[in-house]
């Protein structure tokens, strides 16, 4: 801290000075440039500034009281959010005792931390991790595998499970308070954003269910408020403050991201405000270069190298906590999963022999194990289609023999190992079909040869089904003779006729081979990771098992393939045109609330739930974000007239800055999931949702001071009581579908107010 | 988009900066300059440069486009469309393409000129020119006259825009020598028209800017109009003329946001004249110019064509002998009726066979009879279509009928089919009614069996009941036609529509493909149409007939059908073309397009960019940026690096011909359809701009002595120094190399051997043929 304050004050501004401090001290010296307030209306409610006692002459004692009463204010509010958050989120939360949802996913992500065995998804694991801490909290055995829509047994605490979820989504309300406080907002604006959050149904019905959304919308709000704290400190760089809301900021954006990937549009947002503080710092020229470089340094500390720790660490943990194998075994590679416990890997011969079974891993991540089934190719050669396959099945199983017309020893004392530049036979198990590629163009990668499934084993010999071993690394020691062993050598396969080494295209197969993914022999010779190979599981009755190997795979080796492979699979999540997705909705269904989601079976005895948005909310914050930007066009003509609006330039700057992060934070929490190939679900629009009902009261208030001249002339308050009042008016309305309602829908027909919304079918 | 110079000496009130007037400069500077000798010849010369410049682009530009054009005597690549599309036109057949017309009816235009009937299809690629008879080279050397106006267009744009006489002849001098446009130049493509067209937009909106002291004057209205026709042309050759739009917009943008600021003196009605003024020229103009290309397109191609089948068939029955006018009749209750699906052409069949008790899956079947879709029509596509309502009297009338009785028209007309009537289909071989019901269908698990239920099973007749929608009826009046109306089937009692898909059932199924209820009726794919009424033989008076009650469609209604079937083929053009490529490889130009080979002769075309001229041309664009940058990084520390004028020239027009780049290309890689590399042609040559405005920058100083005020007009001064003119012959000379040594394969005119093929194998991707 000391040495802050001392380039700072070198500087010729004490920046270890809090506002407070030099309010107080008006007499002993002048006040500084940066004590202004922080903005135009600040109110000087933020805690550590005023919880300072009181020790002041006569002039402060009216700013005192002033404060005083500002400091109760605000917590009173805040106390007044968090009780009607804590009472919407927990009321009746165990109503259904029903896995609803995406609970069947994430409370079994859970229970997988319970149960320590290794699964993989497309999100990484922090949530998924905070989720199985609530089921280990409650005692949870593993018994129960929470199959969708089946019922919670007896000893499973379903309720407290929810609560700790429920818990997370309470506190965005207060948040949504104190954020728009620290941006400079009136109490009253703020407190109106709190009750359109508090109050909103469908963040409601999110948060009351063990899902991932709760935690990452807390996240997400954690990172605007310390953002917020940020802007508010911008004129004191280095004051206590500052440091607490940068250290905040990094905290909270490596939490965002480890929730769920789209918590990295947050962080773009916190990265685009902090590369524009950092542009507009680069004009002044009044700042040493001393000072610029702890500018830059913290930020890249506290905005980069924390967030990336947390992330990292997140997947320490859940490396550590996941030792068993499972069922997200297939999506790493070999050696790591011989790491697992139970994964089969552990007792098997370690050199290979002619005659050996084995399975082939590729080193590319998704392409998965070299897969043969009966379909043949649908043109082409028309012969049986190989491709690469992530699951664990025989038809991954392969007999490694000799070229045709030679054979091998099949007893111990004959036996003959493979090894490096060995002629190989790579014989399907099951369909006795040979690994075979010819001159056939493949099928997605047109440029290459396609591979298929050919013959009788050796009935109709052929130099084409003849490969060649070429090993490219060796991961174990003492292999004199360079044999090929079970997943520690990575080596290519050959085709000896045409020159040509078998690949991983990297792109899937049409839908004719259940898009798994293309196998093609690459004539370009292109040696990237796509053509390496391990040999996977390895059976060979002649052979001893290996003695516990050395063999382990580095954090950061896991780290990122496991990261790759999350994208991958996130990609994969694309829309089938064939099937009727009714959850699915697309992002420009969303702001105009076109669609609600069933989020569990519709018979007429169960408890059901509808997710849908609190259409005051929603609508008028739809509303509100497309006037803002017609609004702000039309200052700026008249600026461009010379017609003068603000008594203050500033006031123009500060309404640029907070537009910039409430209705920026919605743009950029919406706008990229158009540009989004995978499947999108209106759950997606909450982040957005969250700044944009923030934006909505922010848009009230600036309004108002525009027209009424005040952001407390009694129309703007009419205005924003109104608002509050239907807000909470329609919540209750639609309450039923957020609390869940156990009687036929068609008892809330009535409800229906768009014909495209589900709630009740009219056709039947 | 210019120097200021002309206009500041005429408002010096206004500008403070660059006071001094060019002319003054021009005597000061004079004398240090080397070029500008004072001796009295070669300042002649040095005075008429910009003229003499000129005429050599057009010379080169005519070497380079008109080299043998007569060669190869084939047909090469797209020629298979354009020239096809231009034959259509000459035979006045309509076609149907994702192209706006106005490229493609110039290519018939030149067509109908020679006098070429149209007769020659274009079929394949490589098909024998001379043997057919196709007037070929007058078609390619009329399209080759836009490809020969590129370079003389941008030398023109960049003098205009305040460039000297070497920046802009280095410009023009890299675009003529670009392999690409020379391939793409000489052949009968669009390309090179819609490229003339944006560079006529982008010369004579250069040409209005200047202009901006002499609002509303002749000269002023002229380009404006200008601008807007030539908009409008360039969005009437493809849709890809939206970003030179665009690229018009944005920069109209900026200029109204100049006349708006108080500081400029304007009053609001003013700027709202330059308001309204600009909306017409650039918007109205462009609109009406596209709609009126639409409708000399539609009032060309009146007879039926291979186009039909893209339509609707309201829009197929207003063409000449179309054929469905001929097929589409009334459907009557009681009539045999064989329906096919519109995606896959199947027709719904039924068989005695049954569903097996368990599939591969373990799934088990109602094991009822098959209801599938089968390529061929046979005597089990046929279904009577029954009425749920007046049961008795259908009874009656379908007796009489069979019984060989004359029935009147009147009587004829109370049974037949309207929109959303209530249906039943009783499968006329095997005699029992069509149903869906709750049992996942065979391969599709989400989706419902389809079987058939017999006529005394009463207990679930509610499951043979089906709503017939006619697509797109408007009311419950429409009548059912054959071939003309295309249906859905949507079960009464569970709401699924009859659906199918090319996926072909197992063996027990006889290879026909699976037929389904789909949950979600309204999916195109759910569509079909009903071919035939058995029995049923149109006579020539009903022709008459049906010609006569035919509705007709106004211009409008034709154009909204068209530009919403033209978005929506663009978009699916996704099949997977060996030779497309990504954006993000065409500045690169790690690959190109074969478009024609002769393996007898190992000759080949194969379109390749000047590898030299696009990487500089990259490196030039990223010196700009990094030029911006530095130059606004300078600027937020108060340091002024150029002087006021570059500076704005930098800004002005460097930022505009970097952004004509960036528009040009970038909306490419959100495209979800195949991409080529002659995408990236447009945005090539504002890059070569951006090399000739970088050279300026660096090279050219002072910058007002060597500013051009009009392609035409006189030049005070050539040459700063004799280094700089090193730098641009290095650069022409290495252009000029590059483009002869590529040469071969772009004109494809010389013999290859390996070798020489090999050695032009510059990067892996450059896939040429006749590598052994």
């Amino acid at each position: 801290m000391s040495l802050f304050e001392q380039f700072a004050a070198g500087n010729g501004a004490k920046g270890s000075m809090t506002e407070a401090d030099s309010n107080l001290k008006p007499a002993s010296s002048p006040p500084p440039k940066y004590s202004e307030k922080a903005s135009l209306f600040a109110s000087d409610s933020d805690d550590d500034t005023m919880a300072r006692p009181a020790k002041t002459s006569r002039p402060d004692i009216a700013l005192q009281q002033r404060r005083e009463w500002r400091l109760s204010q605000y917590w009173v509010h805040i106390v007044v959010l968090t009780i009607f958050s804590a009472m919407t989120r927990f009321y009746k939360i165990g109503f259904s005792n029903r896995v609803i949802f995406d609970e069947a996913h994430h409370m079994g992500f859970g229970g997988k931390y319970v149960n320590h065995t290794f699964y993989h998804d497309v999100h990484p694991p922090l949530a998924k991790m905070l989720i199985g801490l609530s089921e280990a909290l409650t005692g949870f055995d593993g018994s129960f595998d929470f199959k969708s829509g089946s019922r919670f047994p007896a000893n499973v605490n379903y309720t407290f499970m929810r609560l700790f979820n429920a818990s997370f989504g309470a506190t965005l309300a207060p948040m949504a308070y104190a954020t728009l406080v620290s941006l400079g907002c009136s109490p009253n604006a703020a407190f109106l954003a709190g009750l359109l959050v508090c109050f909103d149904n469908a963040l409601c019905t999110i948060s009351r269910f063990a899902l991932l959304d709760a935690m990452l919308m807390c996240f997400t709000a954690m990172s605007v408020l310390s953002l917020s704290g940020l802007y508010k400190y911008r004129k004191q760089p280095f004051s206590a403050a500052w440091f607490k809301w940068l250290l905040a900021t990094g905290v909270s954006l490596g939490l965002v991201a480890s929730a769920k990937w789209v918590g990295f549009l947050a962080v773009a947002l916190v990265g685009l405000y902090t590369l524009y503080e950092l542009y507009d710092l680069f004009g002044q020229k009044e700042v040493g270069i001393v000072s610029h470089f702890w500018h830059w340094a913290t930020r890249v500390v506290a905005l980069v190298a924390i967030p990336v720790a947390i992330y990292m660490l997140c997947f320490v943990v859940h490396f550590g906590l996941l030792y068993k194998s499972g069922p997200g075994d297939a999506e790493m590679d070999s050696l790591f999963q011989a790491g697992l416990q139970g994964s089969g890997l552990q007792n098997q011969p370690l050199d290979v022999a002619y005659g050996s079974k084995i399975t082939l891993k590729s080193a590319h991540p998704g392409a998965g194990l070299l897969h043969s089934h009966t379909d043949a190719y649908p043109d082409g050669s028309k012969q049986q289609q190989i491709t690469g396959y992530s699951h664990k099945d025989t038809n991954n199983d392969w007999i490694v023999k000799k070229v045709h017309g030679q054979s091998y020893g099949n007893t111990t004392d004959t036996i003959e190992f493979v090894k490096n530049g060995d002629l190989v036979r790579l014989v399907h198990e099951r369909t006795s079909r040979n690994l075979h590629s010819h001159a056939v163009a493949g099928h997605v990668s047109k440029r290459d040869w396609e591979i298929s499934g050919y013959g009788m084993d050796g009935t109709y010999p052929d130099i084409n089904d003849h490969w060649r071993i070429e090993v490219v690394e060796e991961l174990s020691k003492n292999n004199p003779e360079r044999r090929l062993r079970t997943l520690a050598t990575r080596f290519r396969l050959r085709h000896v006729g045409q020159n040509c080494v078998l690949r991983a295209s990297g792109k899937s197969l049409p839908q004719w081979a259940w898009r798994q993914a293309e196998m093609v022999c690459d004539r370009r010779n292109h040696l990237d990771e796509k053509t390496l190979w391990n040999v996977e599981n390895h059976v060979n009755p002649l052979l001893p098992p290996a003695k516990p190997s050395q063999l382990k795979s580095s954090f950061l080796r896991n780290f990122a393939r496991l990261n790759l492979a999350m994208a991958r699979s996130n990609n994969a999540l694309t829309p089938d045109k064939d099937k009727f997705d009714a959850l699915a909705s697309s992002p420009q269904d969303w702001p105009i609330m076109r669609l609600g989601m069933r989020m569990c079976g519709w018979e007429d005895g169960e408890v059901k739930f509808w997710l849908i948005g609190n259409p005051v909310v929603w609508l008028l914050s739809t509303l509100a974000v497309v006037l803002g930007p017609i609004q702000m066009l039309y200052y700026i003509v008249r600026r461009q007239r010379g017609l003068c609006d603000f008594a203050q330039e500033k006031e123009w700057e500060t309404h640029l800055y907070v537009s910039g992060i409430l209705w920026g934070g919605w743009a950029l929490h919406y706008l990229p999931f158009f540009a989004m190939g995978r499947v999108t679900y209106q759950h997606h629009y909450f982040p957005a949702l969250y700044f944009a009902a923030m934006y909505l009261a922010y848009f009230v208030e600036w309004t108002g001071r525009r027209i009424a001249g005040s952001a407390n002339a009694p129309s703007t308050k009419a205005v924003m009581i109104g608002l509050g009042i239907a807000a909470i008016a329609n919540f209750l309305y639609f309450a039923p579908f957020t609390f869940g309602f156990d009687y036929p829908a068609k008892d809330l027909a009535g409800r229906k107010w768009f014909s495209s919304w589900n709630i009740y079918d009219t056709t039947k | 988009m210019s120097v200021d110079e002309p206009q500041l000496k005429r408002r010096p009130g206004k500008d403070t900066v660059g006071a001094l007037s060019p002319d003054k400069q021009l005597h000061q500077d004079s004398s240090n300059s080397v070029g500008a000798g004072s001796r009295a010849g070669v300042s002649e010369l040095v005075r008429n440069s910009s003229s003499y410049a000129f005429m050599a682009v057009v010379v080169l530009s005519f070497i380079t486009r008109y080299y043998r054009i007569w060669d190869p005597a084939q047909v090469v690549f797209d020629e298979v469309h354009f020239g096809k599309f231009a034959s259509y036109y000459l035979r006045r057949e309509y076609y149907f393409d994702v192209h706006p017309p106005l490229a493609k009816m110039l290519i018939a235009l030149g067509g109908w000129l020679i006098g070429y009937d149209g007769h020659f299809l274009f079929e394949k690629i490589g098909m024998d020119y001379m043997s057919n008879g196709v007037p070929y080279m007058m078609l390619r050397g009329w399209v080759a006259l836009f490809g020969l106006a590129l370079p003389p267009l941008v030398y023109m744009v960049m003098a205009e825009s305040g460039y000297s006489v070497i920046a802009s002849l280095l410009a023009a001098l890299l675009v003529t020598f670009d392999n690409a446009l020379v391939a793409q130049g000489r052949l009968i493509l669009l390309d090179n028209i819609m490229i003339f067209f944006m560079l006529a937009s982008v010369y004579s909106y250069v040409k209005f800017f200047k202009q901006r002291y002499h609002p509303f004057g002749v000269q002023w209205w002229t380009w404006l109009l200008s601008t807007g026709v030539m908009l409008g042309c360039v969005v009437s050759c493809k849709l890809v003329g939206l970003f030179t739009i665009a690229l018009v917009g944005v920069a109209v943008i900026f200029d109204l946001r100049r006349i708006l600021d108080i500081r400029r003196g304007n009053t609001m009605l003013e700027f709202w004249q330059h308001f309204v003024s600009r909306a017409f020229a650039l918007i109205a103009v462009p609109v009406v110019l596209y709609l009126s290309f639409f409708a000399i397109h539609l009032a060309i191609l009146t007879r039926t064509g291979p186009g039909d089948a893209y339509h609707t068939s309201q829009f197929q029955m207003q063409l000449i002998d179309s054929p469905l006018a001929k097929s589409s009749f009334d459907v009557h209750y009681g009539d045999q009726i064989a329906i096919r699906h519109r995606e896959t052409g199947v027709f719904v069949d039924s068989n005695p066979g049954r569903y097996p008790l368990r599939y591969e899956d373990q799934r088990v079947s109602s094991q009822g009879q098959q209801v599938t879709g089968a390529k061929d029509k046979t005597d089990n596509s046929f279904w009577i279509i029954k009425p749920m309502v007046d049961q008795e009297a259908f009874a009656q009338f379908v007796a009489r009928r069979q019984a060989g009785e004359e029935i009147s028209k009147d009587e004829l007309n109370k049974w037949v089919v309207h929109h959303t009537d209530l249906v039943q289909l009783q499968h006329a071989a095997t005699g029992s009614n069509m149903r869906t019901h709750d049992v996942a269908s065979p391969m599709t698990s989400t989706n419902m069996e389809f079987t058939t239920l017999a006529l005394n099973d009463t207990a679930h007749a509610a499951d043979t009941v089906w709503k017939l929608e006619i697509d797109g009826a408007k009311s419950n009046s429409t009548l059912l036609k054959t071939s003309s109306s295309f249906i859905r089937l949507v079960n009464n009692k569970h709401g699924v529509a009859m659906w199918t898909h090319p996926k072909k059932l197992p063996e027990w199924g006889h290879g026909h493909q699976e037929i389904n209820g789909k949950k979600d009726p309204t999916a195109k794919s759910t569509l079909w149409a009903i071919t035939e009424i058995r029995g049923r033989q149109i006579t020539a008076e009903e022709v008459e007939e049906m010609a006569k009650k035919q509705s007709g469609m106004s211009f409008l209604e034709k154009f909204v059908e068209l530009q919403g079937l033209m978005i929506k083929h663009n978009n699916a053009l996704t099949t997977v073309h060996p030779f497309q490529s990504t954006p993000l490889s065409w500045p690169f130009l790690t690959r190109g397009i074969s478009f024609w080979t002769d393996a007898a002769q190992r000759k080949q075309i194969y379109l390749l960019g000047n590898p030299i001229g696009w990487w500089v041309s990259n490196l030039a664009l990223l010196a700009f940026f990094a030029g911006l940058v530095m130059l606004e990084a300078y600027g937020m520390r108060d340091i002024d690096l150029v002087g006021s004028i570059v500076r704005r020239h930098i800004l002005r027009s460097g930022g505009f011909i970097a952004f004509a780049w960036f528009i040009h290309y970038f909306p490419f890689f959100m495209m979800g359809r195949s991409l080529f590399l002659h995408h990236y042609l447009p945005a090539s040559i504002f890059a070569y701009m951006m090399v000739a405005a970088c050279f300026q920058f660096i090279f050219v100083h002072p910058y007002q002595l060597f500013t051009l005020r009009s392609w035409s007009s006189r030049a005070r001064a050539l040459l700063p120094s004799y280094s700089t003119g090193l730098v641009f012959a290095v650069l022409v000379a290495i252009q000029v190399a590059t483009f002869v040594f590529f040469a071969p394969i772009s004109y494809g005119t010389s013999t290859l051997t390996a070798e020489q093929v090999n050695s032009r194998r510059w990067l892996p991707g450059y896939d040429l043929h006749f590598q052994k």
